[in-house]
C-alpha cells in the first residue's frame, strides 16, 4: 500500500482525535438528553436538562459573569498590551527589561494568579491595610468580599494575566511594519497617535484576531482562576460556566444537566470562533483573487 | 531679496549637526506610563515576596507592602516540607516531586508524537491526512469540560484513571493539536526541495524523519519544550480530574493547603508555598527569555 | 526656489563612517540621480535630506533654509519609496487625502488637489480601491500620486522601481521624466541602475564608500569618467581596461603595452602627461572592427574566444596572445564565429586614462 509507513505513523494520533474529540463530545452532546445523574443512563429526555439548565439561577449568574469577562478582560487586555507594546516601541531604555515584567504573569499558573490578587486585595493583609495604615483610615477597598464587585476583581486578574500576551504578539507585530510607512507618515506629518489609530491599527488586524480568539477561549475555559481567587464567592457571585459545569459533574453528581452546560459552551466556541474563521478565509480568498485579476 | 530671507535664515543658520536633546513631556510621559504599569505588573509578586519573608508577628504588625524588616527564609522552609494538607503535612515538595514525574514524561511524549505527526502532516499527505489535522485542531479548541465526563468513564474501564500513566497520557492527548501544529508549520517553512533530494536519494519514510528532519528540528523542538513545561506544570483541572490523591501535582497541592487552612491563617508560609509553586515556570521563562514569546507565536498561529 | 544643499555633511554609526564631510548643491528644478552600489551611502543622504536619518555634523539646506535640526515635515518636501509605503487599510483617495487632512488643509481644496493628481496619473478608476487591489505598477503610481497632492518644492524617490518588473520599470520611468518636465521642482532619486540615471537625470552624482566620486551631467559621466571607479561602474558591458606603461617617447606621450607603443598625441590630457603606471579604458561600443579597424590610432590582434548573443547585437569576448581580454558590440548581421581572427581598432581620443596608483583620470 501507498504511503503504509506514513499512514501507521498518524494512526495513533488519529484514532485519539476520533475518540476523544470526537467521540468523546458526541458522548458529552448525548448526556445532554438524559436524565444521567452520578451515573450515565439512557433515559431520553429531550430538552429537559437544557430546559432546567436556563432556570437554574446559577447557571445564569455564570453566564453573565462569561459576558464581564469576556467584554472587561478581552476589551481591557487589547487596550493595555496595545498601549504597552506603542510605548515600548519607541526607543525607550530598558525594553527587554520591560517586556519581561509585562509577560511574566502569563507564564504563571491561573492557580498562583488567582492567589496572588485575593491576598493583594485582602482587606485585612493587602491594599486596603497599607492605605490605612498611611493613615487613610476611611479607606475601604472591599471589592473581594463585595457580591456586585467581586467579579471585577476576577476581570483585573485577568488582564493582569493575559495583557502580556497581546503586548508580545502586538509588538512582534509592530516590528514587522515596514520601515517606509513609518518614513511616510513622518514626511506627511501625521502625529504619532494619529498613526497609531488610522493607519497602524488597521494594519494589526491579524495579530488583534490571533489575540481575540486567544483571550475568548480563555474567557470560556476560566476555571482555575475562580476557584482560587473566590471559591465562586461571595454566595455564587463569581460563578463562572466551566467552573458550574466541573462542580455538577464532580460535586453535586448531576451528569445530565452537566453536559447540557458543557454544550452550550462549545457552542460559545463556535460563535466566537466562526467569525473569526470566516473573515480571514473570506481575506485570503479576495487577496488571492486580487492578485490572480 | 537676501535680506528678506536674512531674519529667518540668521535664526536658523547656526543649527547644524544632531539636533540637541531637550527635555519633552513626550518622553517624559512614556516613561511616567511605563513606570505606573510596571508596578501594576510587579506589585502582586511583591506582594507575595515580601510577606513569604517575613515573620507571622511581623505580617500580623505591618502591611503587604512593606518590605520585611527582618528577612527570614523560614516560611519557605516551612512551606517546602511542613505544609499541610487535611492531616498530611510533608509541605509542597510532594507536590512538587509529582509535578516532575508528570512533566518529564509529558514533554518527552509530546515531542515525539508531535514531530512525527508535523512530519506527516507536511511531506506525506495523503486522502484522510487532512481530516485528521482538522479535527486536531478542532480539538485545541474545545473545552476540556466538554470531553472531561466521558474520558474519565474511559479512563476507569481501561484501569488508567488516577494513574500516573493515565495522568501523563491526558497530557499528551491534550498537548497534541499546538504541539502538531508547531512542528507542522515548521516543517512546512522547510525548503520542501530537502525533502525531495531525500526521496530522489531513495531514502523512505523513518530515514528521512531521522537523519534530516529530526537534526534540524531544534529550534522548533526548544519552543515545544517550553510550551509543555510550563503548560503542563500550571495545569489544574487535568491534574484534579485525572490525578487522584496520589499523584497530586503541586498547583492542585497548592489549593489543598490553603484551602484546608484552619485557625490562624499562616500567611508566610502560604506565600511561600505559592512562590515556589511559581517558581519552575518563572524559571522557564527567565531563561528561555525570547524563545518563550515564540513559542507563544507559534502556538497562536491555529487556524 | 527650492536648492538643495548639503553641507560638510557627516553621518556616523560608531565605528562605520556612512557619510564623510560631504558637500552637494542642486539647483532649482534640477533632476539629480545619487547613483552607486548598495552600501555606498546613496539612500543615507536621501534620508538625512528628508530629516528621517539623524546626522553628525553638518548642516542641510533647503529653499535658502537651514532645515537641519527641522522636522520632515517642515522641510518642504515629498518622498516616494522602493515598497511604495501606501497605507494598506485605506482606499487610494484616503491614501491621497489622509496626510492633507491631519495638515488641516480645507476638504474642499483637498478634493481638488486629489482630482488634479488623478487627472496627471489617471488614477480615475482606482480611487475607491485598495492597495492590495492593485498591481505593482498602479501602486507605485498611487505612491506618487500622494507625493503630488503635497505640492511640495523638493521630491525625494529611494530607488522607486526597483520592486517592478523590467517593463513597468520602463514604463514609469518614462512618467516620472515626464512629472519632472510637467512639474519643473527640484527632484533627487537614489538608484543602483545605471539606465535609469542616465535616462533621467540631469546631473548624476556617482557615489562610493560615502563620498562622491564624480558629479556631472549623463554625457560627462559616462564619457569622461572622473576616476576609474565611476567608468567600471557605469556602461554594460563594462568597460575594458589594459595596465600599461606611460612614457614620453621623441618628446610624445605614448602608452606601452607589452611590445606595442600606442601614440597619445590624440589624447586630451588633463594636466600633461608624466611617465608612470596607467590604465587605458576603452568602451565597448567605441573600438573598431572589421573594415575600420585599420584606420585607429592602434589595431590589435585577436581571436575570438566567446559570443554572447543579445538580439540586434553580439557581444563577442576576444583575446589577445597575452591573454588580455577585450570585449565590444558587434552587430548580429555580422555573424562571428568563435575562433575566428578578430583586429580591433582602438582610438585615444574616445579613450579614457587613468593612473593606476590613484584611479584618477589624467
Amino acid at each position: 500500500m501507498k504511503n503504509l509507513s506514513a499512514k501507521i505513523a498518524l494512526a495513533p494520533t488519529a484514532l485519539v482525535a476520533l475518540v476523544v474529540f470526537v467521540g468523546c463530545i458526541a458522548w458529552t452532546v448525548g448526556l445532554s438528553f438524559t436524565g444521567s445523574r452520578s451515573i450515565p443512563e439512557f433515559s431520553f429526555v429531550g430538552f429537559e436538562q437544557y430546559v432546567a439548565l436556563f432556570g437554574s439561577p446559577r447557571w445564569l449568574v455564570s453566564l453573565r459573569n462569561m459576558a464581564i469577562l469576556g467584554i472587561g478582560f478581552v476589551g481591557g487586555c487589547l487596550v493595555l498590551g496595545y498601549l504597552l507594546a506603542i510605548f515600548i516601541d519607541q526607543k525607550v531604555r530598558a525594553e527587554s527589561t520591560l517586556r519581561t515584567i509585562f509577560l511574566y504573569p502569563y507564564a504563571l499558573s491561573y492557580i498562583v494568579t488567582g492567589f496572588a490578587w485575593q491576598w493583594f486585595l485582602n482587606p485585612q493583609l493587602g491594599l486596603q491595610k497599607f492605605m490605612q495604615d498611611l493613615g487613610w483610615t476611611d479607606f475601604t477597598f472591599r471589592l473581594l468580599i463585595d457580591r456586585n464587585l467581586a467579579i471585577y476583581t476576577i476581570v483585573a486578574a485577568a488582564i493582569w494575566h493575559g495583557a502580556g500576551l497581546v503586548m508580545a504578539l502586538v509588538l512582534a507585530g509592530l516590528r514587522g511594519i515596514d520601515e517606509d510607512i513609518w518614513k511616510a507618515i513622518n514626511i506627511e506629518g501625521i502625529p504619532k497617535w494619529r498613526a497609531y489609530l488610522s493607519i497602524i491599527l488597521p494594519m494589526l488586524g491579524p495579530s488583534f484576531a490571533t489575540c481575540i480568539l486567544l483571550l475568548a477561549f480563555g474567557v470560556i475555559r476560566n476555571y482555575d482562576l475562580v476557584v482560587a481567587m473566590t471559591g465562586g464567592g461571595p454566595g455564587s457571585a463569581t460563578e463562572v460556566p466551566a467552573k458550574f459545569v466541573m462542580d455538577y459533574l464532580f460535586e453535586r453528581q448531576n451528569v445530565g444537566l452537566a453536559s447540557a452546560g458543557a454544550t452550550i459552551l462549545i457552542l460559545t466556541v463556535v460563535a466566537v470562533a466562526a467569525p473569526i474563521w470566516y473573515a480571514r478565509h473570506w481575506q485570503t480568498r479576495r487577496a488571492a483573487s486580487a492578485s490572480k485579476g | 531679496m537676501s535680506e528678506q530671507v536674512l531674519p529667518l535664515a540668521a535664526s536658523t543658520a547656526h543649527h547644524d549637526g544632531p539636533r540637541p536633546a531637550t527635555f519633552s513631556w513626550e518622553r517624559a510621559g512614556i516613561y511616567a506610563f511605563l513606570l505606573v504599569a510596571s508596578l501594576f505588573f510587579l506589585l502582586p509578586i511583591y506582594t507575595m515576596v515580601s510577606t513569604s519573608l517575613k515573620t507571622m508577628a511581623e505580617v500580623r504588625a505591618t502591611n503587604v507592602l512593606m518590605p520585611p524588616l527582618a528577612p527570614t527564609i523560614e516560611a519557605w522552609g516551612a512551606a517546602w516540607n511542613q505544609a499541610c494538607t487535611g492531616l498530611d503535612c510533608d509541605g509542597v515538595q510532594v507536590g512538587f516531586l509529582n509535578s516532575l514525574k508528570i512533566v518529564v514524561p509529558v514533554v518527552v511524549l509530546s515531542i515525539l508524537v508531535g514531530a512525527l505527526n508535523g512530519y506527516v502532516l507536511s511531506f506525506w499527505r495523503f486522502r484522510g491526512a487532512n481530516l485528521v489535522f482538522t479535527v486536531l485542531m478542532f480539538g485545541a479548541f474545545i473545552p476540556l469540560q466538554m470531553v472531561l465526563y466521558p474520558l474519565v468513564r474511559l479512563w476507569s474501564s481501561l484501569g488508567l484513571y488516577g494513574s500516573l500513566p493515565g495522568l501523563i497520557a491526558v497530557h499528551v492527548i491534550f498537548g497534541l493539536p499546538v504541539v502538531t501544529l508547531m512542528y507542522r508549520n515548521f516543517y512546512a517553512g522547510l525548503p520542501i526541495e530537502i525533502f525531495k533530494a531525500a526521496r530522489v536519494d531513495g531514502a523512505g519514510f523513518w530515514r528521512i524523519f531521522w537523519s534530516i528532519f529530526v537534526p534540524m528540528s531544534a529550534p522548533i523542538t526548544i519552543v515545544v519544550v517550553i510550551w509543555q513545561t510550563t503548560g503542563a506544570w500550571n495545569d489544574y483541572i487535568l491534574g484534579l480530574t485525572f490525578g487522584g490523591r496520589e499523584n497530586a501535582p503541586m498547583t492542585v497541592q497548592l489549593n489543598n493547603i490553603i484551602a484546608s487552612q484552619t485557625g490562624e491563617r499562616q500567611f508566610n508560609v502560604e506565600m511561600a508555598a505559592t512562590m515556589l509553586t511559581a517558581m519552575v515556570p518563572l524559571l522557564v521563562y527567565m531563561v528561555s527569555g525570547r524563545w518563550f514569546v515564540r513559542g507563544i507565536t507559534a502556538g497562536a498561529v491555529k487556524g | 526656489m527650492a536648492e538643495v544643499e548639503a553641507r560638510n555633511l557627516s553621518i556616523r554609526y560608531g565605528e562605520f563612517t556612512a557619510l564623510e564631510k560631504l558637500d552637494l548643491t542642486v539647483p532649482h528644478g534640477q533632476f539629480l540621480v545619487l547613483l552607486g552600489p548598495s552600501g555606498c551611502g546613496k539612500s543615507t543622504l536621501l534620508n538625512s535630506i528628508a530629516g528621517l536619518q539623524p546626522i553628525t555634523s553638518g548642516q542641510i539646506w533647503i529653499g535658502g533654509k537651514n532645515v537641519t535640526w527641522a522636522e520632515p515635515k517642515d522641510r518642504g518636501i515629498a518622498m516616494v519609496f522602493q515598497s511604495y509605503a501606501l497605507y494598506p487599510k485605506m482606499t487610494v483617495r484616503q491614501n491621497l487625502s489622509f496626510g492633507l487632512k491631519v495638515a488641516g488643509v480645507k476638504a474642499a481644496e483637498i478634493a481638488q488637489r486629489v482630482q488634479r493628481a488623478a487627472e496627471t496619473l489617471q488614477l480615475h478608476t482606482m480611487l475607491d480601491r485598495r492597495p492590495a487591489e492593485l498591481s505593482g505598477g498602479q501602486r507605485q503610481r498611487v505612491a506618487i500620486g500622494r507625493v503630488l497632492v503635497r505640492e511640495a518644492e523638493v521630491y525625494l524617490y529611494d530607488e522607486p522601481l526597483s520592486n517592478l518588473d523590467a517593463q513597468l520599470r520602463v514604463e514609469l520611468r518614462r512618467e516620472i521624466k515626464r512629472l519632472h518636465r510637467h512639474l519643473g521642482s527640484t527632484s533627487i532619486y537614489v538608484t543602483h541602475d545605471q539606465v535609469e540615471a542616465l535616462t533621467l537625470a540631469d546631473m548624476i552624482a556617482v557615489m562610493n564608500k560615502g563620498r562622491i566620486e564624480q558629479l556631472g551631467s549623463p554625457e560627462e559621466i559616462y564619457e569622461r569618467p572622473a576616476t576609474r571607479y565611476v567608468a567600471a561602474f557605469i556602461g554594460s558591458p563594462a568597460m575594458n581596461f589594459i595596465d600599461g606603461d606611460i612614457a614620453i617617447e621623441a618628446g610624445k606621450p605614448v602608452f606601452k603595452w607589452g611590445q606595442a607603443s600606442i601614440p597619445l598625441d590624440r589624447y586630451g590630457f588633463a594636466a600633461g602627461a608624466t611617465p608612470g603606471k596607467a590604465t587605458l579604458g576603452v568602451r565597448p561600443e567605441h573600438i573598431a572592427h572589421g573594415e575600420h579597424a585599420g584606420g585607429q590610432d592602434f589595431l590589435v590582434e585577436t581571436t575570438i574566444d566567446l559570443l554572447e548573443p543579445m538580439g540586434s547585437d553580439t557581444l563577442v569576448w576576444c583575446r589577445t596572445k597575452e591573454g588580455q581580454q577585450i570585449g565590444l558590440r558587434v552587430p548580429t548581421e555580422l555573424r562571428p564565429r568563435e575562433g575566428d581572427a578578430m583586429p580591433l581598432g582602438i582610438s585615444v581620443s574616445s579613450a579614457s586614462l587613468f593612473d593606476t596608483a590613484s584611479g584618477l583620470r589624467l
